[in-house]
């Protein structure tokens, strides 16, 4: 009989954060007033506020730009529907039936002139074939221009959701070095090992001496776990009237695994 | 001649890792990481109480550390462990 295996998936403390980039609102902004400046008719420019959101390939494909600027990376995507409002924003009517390489460059030099905007002059957008968002791990923010005939352009931006920073979240609060000094651990002392045959160590009885090597007491190892952590000689301590207790002076710290 | 099982003798020459337990200390992270030169570190043992033998990490037998007439440095073993006293902790 055979069971279907089952993946146990622990919940993980959501270390996104829930604040859009400063950015994209501003960007928006700046896309919808150079929208007004440089596109013909009687526009309706709106621009939402940031949301998370996916990307999503418009059903007849789409054109993307990319930009790495200062605070990170930005996506711009336009679908088709979306282009061919944005020449007959341009050149005052529709484009040809099926798009042409100048329509095509057209649409292209407009989209990039509405992605310099103010404050983006720095940022080199280059149009991709192949980069896309990915994930769900996106905030979303469209600039909308609508004629009253209905007639509609969305440029779709996007940027990449960030880290929450930890300071102040309990809920992303690291384990402190003084949380953790109170723990205790085990340090074993040990003599450096030899290596002796098996056959020899089936001899052993009680009796029997099994050499060490020559100076073992002046190396003596102090282990974690199987980490040496220091090495050092043995001696012994006086804890207490007629008590003592074996001991080891440290002579040096070395952090290096355990041969 | 062949055997269907391996033998103890075609292991005889097999090289065991031989260590000595001096003792151990349970001690806080803090003062462990406080570890400098010169730190004495106090184990859970008497200075003659016997050592422990491991090999390949398992405890097999307790003895004491001896020092011979020409110098050299061994443990005398006292005691073997046997399975049945429960296999001690390296």
């Amino acid at each position: 009989m055979t069971h279907p295996r089952r993946r146990v998936k622990w919940p993980r403390p959501n270390r996104e954060s829930n604040v859009p980039p400063e950015w994209l609102p501003k960007l928006a902004q700046g896309i919808a007033q150079r929208s007004r400046a440089a596109l013909r008719g009687h526009l309706d420019i709106t621009y939402d506020e940031p949301r998370r959101g996916a990307y999503e390939c418009g059903p007849t494909g789409d054109r993307a730009w990319l930009a790495l600027h200062d605070a990170g990376v930005a996506w711009c995507t336009i679908d088709t529907k979306s282009q061919a409002a944005l020449l007959a924003f341009v050149i005052g009517g529709c484009g040809a039936e099926r798009e042409t390489p100048i329509e095509r460059s057209i649409i292209g030099e407009v989209i990039e002139r509405l992605l310099n905007a103010e404050g983006f002059r720095q940022a080199r957008w280059t149009e991709t074939e192949i980069d896309r968002p990915t994930g769900d791990r996106t905030w979303r923010c469209n600039v909308e221009v609508r004629t009253r005939s209905g007639r509609c352009a969305i440029l779709q931006l996007f940027a990449p959701v960030a880290d929450r920073d930890p300071s102040g979240d309990a809920s992303l609060a690291y384990v402190s070095k003084s949380d953790i000094g109170n723990v205790n651990i085990t340090v074993r002392a040990e003599l450096r090992g030899v290596h002796a045959p098996l056959a020899q160590i089936l001899a052993w009885t009680p009796g029997m001496v099994v050499s060490l090597r020559p100076q073992a007491l002046a190396r003596v190892d102090l282990l974690v776990q199987d980490s040496v952590i220091a090495n050092g000689r043995l001696g012994s301590l006086e804890m207490q009237a007629d008590e003592r207790s074996r001991a080891v002076e440290i002579g040096r710290i070395n952090g290096t695994p355990a041969a | 001649m062949t055997s269907s099982r391996v033998s103890l003798d075609d292991l005889a020459e097999v090289a065991l890792d031989v260590r000595v337990v001096l003792g151990r200390a349970s001690v806080r992270i803090a003062d462990v990481l406080a570890y400098t030169p010169g730190t004495v570190v106090s184990l859970d043992i008497a200075p003659d109480a016997p050592v422990a033998l491991l090999v390949n990490g398992v405890a097999v037998a307790e003895g004491d550390i001896v020092l011979s007439d020409d110098g050299s440095l061994g443990v005398e073993i006292l005691r073997v462990i046997s399975t049945a006293d429960g296999a001690a902790q390296p």
